[in-house]
């Protein structure tokens, strides 16, 4: 299979799913509001009825949030803490679904069923808990190795001549990380797709297996990789231009950004699963 | 006719260097002729120095003092480091390369061949460390009398520290800032407020900088001959080839209360003209590019200050910016010369360069000519320079940007001084009247810097504009070349403000100066409550005790109800400061009251048809101290655009952090 066709085929299968597209975006909505609806509380009730309110529509005013972060900053890190728990939930949450998510995504013309999704999420489960964990550990060890290689001529002025020192190694060991991180993430992938065809006990399998998979196609796993992530890129340029193409400073204008917002984070959810949908037309179409 | 014009222009130049030479600018108490020689094997200066000292008093003079300033940096026992601590930075080249510094004078004659050498001693007048020798004394074996001068020869050498606080060496970058022994000041009676005379020179601390009378100098550098050297003033000729490896570089500055230079082969000179200055920049080559920052602020800066002040009245201005490896070095402030400080990982939105270069360059103003005590009262220089940095970065940046304008996020100068005072754990720590070296808990900065350049804000707005520039200008011609104290500011504050506003603050501003300068209040006014109460006829058991009266409401003549109205402010704060209270009424009108903010709370009544929608108190952000304005002000209906549009922002962040993290799977 080409990289072009398992590109195709992964939007088709975000196409062909529109229903778990939709769901999986309004769980994020959903989360998202259990800490949202709080602050909307505090700063209502901290800010409602000043005029400080028709000052922040002026955009950043630095002013303004030192002294609102200083005199209501105990109640804003409630927030943040409430928060953090809840982006800590989703992700645990978000490994559940996977599962569902692979179950609909392991063939093209598979169409999304309430029953089928919350079987495969509860049926990966433990698999992808523990794929994902070995994967985190791999991702701190590598940007740890990256981390001691960028410091190992220290960033003392007593050790470097210049700070161009710092930069070109900036300019050097970034690339190289996320080259690696890439790979690591595109391993990860191959690794889910070889759980979804093989029902191994240990997972120790599925990343060997993904490894191989990744170096013997290495051309094809990166391209694909590299296109979705340029297409990523091309929605987040779209959001980016669409919502500073203008001020937001009437309730109109703030219901427009909400709007663009929110397709941005359809967009987003939707090259989630083409990532996940073209990955697994590929190895599919190698085994 | 040309040769004419020619001939008057001549006439009239050589008089007016003429009458420069014959009019001093200062009093010329300290002149100093020095020979230096810079062996960068040992990092030793080899020197001689010949002081001209002056007695200013009426009084005999039986000693000198000295500061010894590198020999603060000689041992873990002087009182800076006992003040500081060892930073962990410093740790490496001081304990593992014992790289401390010190200053040893190896001989010293009167005019007359007295040797001072003989009861020379080190001197503690600040605490009770005598491991400390930050401060020599000589006692004199012939007094100075009245208003008379002696002349002292001595040859001295010194280890300069790797660099260490504003000065030292790394690699082969040299920066000498107060680096050789330099007498200290004699106050005479009367002179800030001194009841007697008496030397005032502190012992060097952790925090404070320096304190020295004017004089005229001559300073002639050996230096290594590929090494070209910046310095305070102007070179006197070109320097001379020794022959041996070496060149000789003369500079010579009048009028000026210290001498700075820095010397390294890789520095690139870069020059620009302003009205007669030259000013010169020397930097690293991988910084060249940064000389548009700096010609392109510098004009406007001199500018401002001739407008405001007066032009500056040196020959030259001289700007290093240090490498990344002197960069311990950067950003202080010596007569004619100053230290900036540039890197390339900052982005241009980032105006670090530009305040560091505005904020030394006030200095040449406010401590270089008006000559204040750095290390008893700072904020009269950091405080005075920290606000006018602002006004200068305000004016050329505009004042939401004169800091950062970066993706998106903005800063203005002198709203990032009043976030960072208030953003102390404790901003009542400390009053600014205390010795630099006396700041609990590391405050010394924020209160002598931030603070002052808050509370000189406060001033200016409570004031207004013209008369604070009368204010700071006759403060600046009364002082210049002095050394005046706290009290000769406020007296000027107080002459000028009486003058202008004599129904207001006919007083003067003493009022004001006890609670920023001597005290430790904070502002904070809020408005309390604020309502509309329809008026109605009063109800209950009057004179018939059987007629029970019911409560009617009290229309006006078009039957329009009438509203009882109210707006209370409160002080939350401990600071008292007149204030203005801004009240809007439904039909568009606005009252401005004045509070003189003395009361805890304060309400304002109003009874009629028209209805207050919303309150202000020092709508203007007059008081610029006060610690919170967003609760300044309440409006009876809530706004809810502001809020929507954090609300939906925090949503889509949130949304994306959540899909962020996800990508772990």
């Amino acid at each position: 299979m080409t990289i072009t066709k398992a590109y195709r085929s992964g939007w088709k299968k975000v196409w062909g799913n529109k229903k778990l597209w939709g769901l999986l975006y309004l769980l994020n909505f959903v989360f998202a509001l259990l800490s949202t609806i709080p602050f909307r509380g505090f700063l209502k009730e901290s800010l409602g009825n000043t005029l400080a309110t028709s000052r922040m529509l002026d955009g950043f005013d630095y002013a303004f949030l030192t002294d609102f972060m200083r005199e209501y900053g105990n109640g804003i890190s409630v927030i943040l803490n409430l928060s953090l728990g809840i982006i800590l939930l989703y992700f645990i949450f978000s490994i559940f679904w996977m599962g569902g998510i692979l179950n609909i995504l392991k063939n093209e013309d598979e169409t999304y069923s309430f029953q089928k999704f919350w079987q495969g999420s509860a049926f990966y489960f433990w698999k992808l808990l523990r794929l994902t964990f070995y994967f985190f550990i791999v991702h701190i060890f590598v940007l740890g190795v990256f981390a001691l290689i960028f410091l190992r001529k220290g960033v003392s002025p007593f050790e470097l001549d210049s700070e161009i020192e710092i930069i070109n190694s900036i300019l050097i060991t970034v690339p190289i990380y996320l080259f690696f991180a890439t790979i690591i993430a595109m391993i990860q992938d191959y690794a889910k797709a070889h759980i979804l065809h093989h029902d191994t006990t240990f997972i120790t399998r599925p990343i060997k297996n993904a490894i191989q998979f990744t170096f013997k196609n290495f051309r094809k796993c990166l391209g694909l990789y590299l296109l979705n992530l340029l297409t990523f890129l091309a929605f987040f340029g779209i959001y980016w231009i669409l919502s500073n193409s203008f001020k937001s400073d009437t309730t109109a204008t703030i219901v427009l950004l909400f709007f663009i917002g929110q397709a941005f984070i359809i967009a987003r959810i939707a090259i989630k699963l083409l990532n996940i949908g073209s990955a697994i037309s590929l190895y599919q179409s190698k085994n | 006719m040309k040769y004419r014009y020619f001939f008057l222009f001549s006439t009239l130049l050589f008089f007016n260097f003429q009458s420069a030479e014959n009019e001093p600018l200062s009093p010329r108490i300290a002149n100093y002729d020095m020979e230096i020689k810079l062996d960068t094997e040992k990092k030793h200066l080899i020197a001689h120095t010949k002081l001209v000292w002056k007695n200013p008093s009426a009084d005999t003079i039986r000693d000198l003092q000295f500061h010894l300033y590198y020999n603060a940096f000689k041992n873990t026992e002087s009182t800076f480091f006992k003040e500081r601590g060892m930073p962990s930075i410093f740790k490496k080249a001081l304990e593992e390369e014992c790289e401390w510094s010190w200053v040893d004078i190896k001989n010293m004659k009167d005019q007359d061949g007295n040797d001072l050498t003989v009861k020379m001693h080190y001197y503690q007048p600040d605490d009770d460390n005598t491991a400390d020798q930050s401060v020599l004394r000589v006692p004199l074996p012939k007094p100075v009398m009245p208003y008379e001068s002696i002349e002292v020869d001595f040859d001295w050498v010194a280890k300069i520290p790797k660099t260490m606080v504003r000065t030292g060496y790394n690699k082969d970058f040299y920066f000498m800032a107060q680096w050789f022994p330099k007498v200290g000041v004699y106050e005479p009676a009367g002179m800030r407020f001194a009841e007697k005379g008496g030397w005032n020179c502190h012992q060097y601390h952790s925090s404070g900088e320096y304190y020295s009378d004017f004089g005229n100098y001559k300073v002639s550098m050996n230096v290594p001959e590929n090494f070209i050297v910046a310095s305070s003033g102007l070179p006197t000729n070109e320097p001379q080839n020794n022959n041996d490896g070496t060149k000789t570089w003369t500079f010579k500055v009048d009028d000026v209360i210290d001498f700075a230079w820095g010397t390294s082969p890789h520095f690139v000179e870069n020059k620009m003209n302003w009205k007669g200055v030259e000013i010169k920049l020397f930097t690293y080559p991988e910084h060249v590019h940064f000389k548009e920052r700096y010609f392109d602020i510098l004009p406007k800066t001199f500018d401002y200050f001739e407008e405001y002040f007066e032009k500056y009245p040196y020959p030259s201005l001289t700007i290093i910016a240090p490498p990344f490896h002197g960069i311990f070095t950067g950003g202080m402030e010596y007569p004619t010369l100053i230290t900036t400080l540039n890197n390339c990982l900052l982005p241009s939105g980032i105006r670090s360069t530009e305040i560091l270069t505005i904020h030394e360059f006030v200095h040449q103003y406010f401590q270089q000519m008006v000559a204040t005590n750095e290390q008893e009262e700072a904020w009269m220089d950091e405080g005075i320079t920290n606000f006018y940095e602002g006004q200068v970065m305000d004016m050329i940046y505009g004042e939401k940007t004169s800091t950062i304008d970066f993706m998106g996020i903005r800063a203005g100068n002198a709203e990032m001084d009043r976030a960072t005072f208030h953003g102390m754990k404790n901003p009542a720590i400390a009053p600014n009247s205390l010795n630099s070296w006396e700041f609990p808990e590391g405050s010394y900065h924020t209160i002598q810097y931030s603070k002052s350049a808050v509370w000189l804000n406060t001033l200016k707005r409570i004031v207004g504009t013209e008369t604070f520039n009368e204010i700071m200008n006759t403060y600046f011609l009364r002082w210049k070349f002095k050394h005046p104290c706290a009290k000769d500011f406020v007296n000027v504050v107080n002459e000028v403000v009486a003058k202008n506003h004599p129904d207001q603050f006919s007083e003067g501003m003493d009022f004001f100066f006890q609670q920023v300068l001597y005290g430790t209040e904070i502002c904070d006014y809020t408005i309390r409550s604020l309502g509309n109460n329809p008026k109605s006829s009063a109800s209950g058991i009057f004179d018939d005790p059987e007629d029970c009266e019911q409560s009617e409401p009290i229309l006006d003549a078009d039957g329009n109800t009438i509203y009882k109205s109210f707006v209370g402010v409160e002080r939350l704060g401990n600071m008292v400061l007149p204030v203005e209270v801004l009240v809007q009424f439904d039909d568009g009108s606005e009252v401005l009251e004045k509070w003189d903010g003395d009361e805890t709370i304060y309400y304002f009544f109003y009874e009629g048809t028209k209805q207050i929608v919303c309150a202000e108190v020092d709508p203007q952000h007059k008081l610029f101290l006060d610690k919170n304005f967003i609760n300044n002000s309440f409006t009876t209906k809530p706004n809810p655009t502001g809020v929507r549009k954090y609300v939906n922002q925090f949503l889509f962040w949130m949304q994306n952090a959540m899909e962020g993290l996800s990508i772990l799977i």
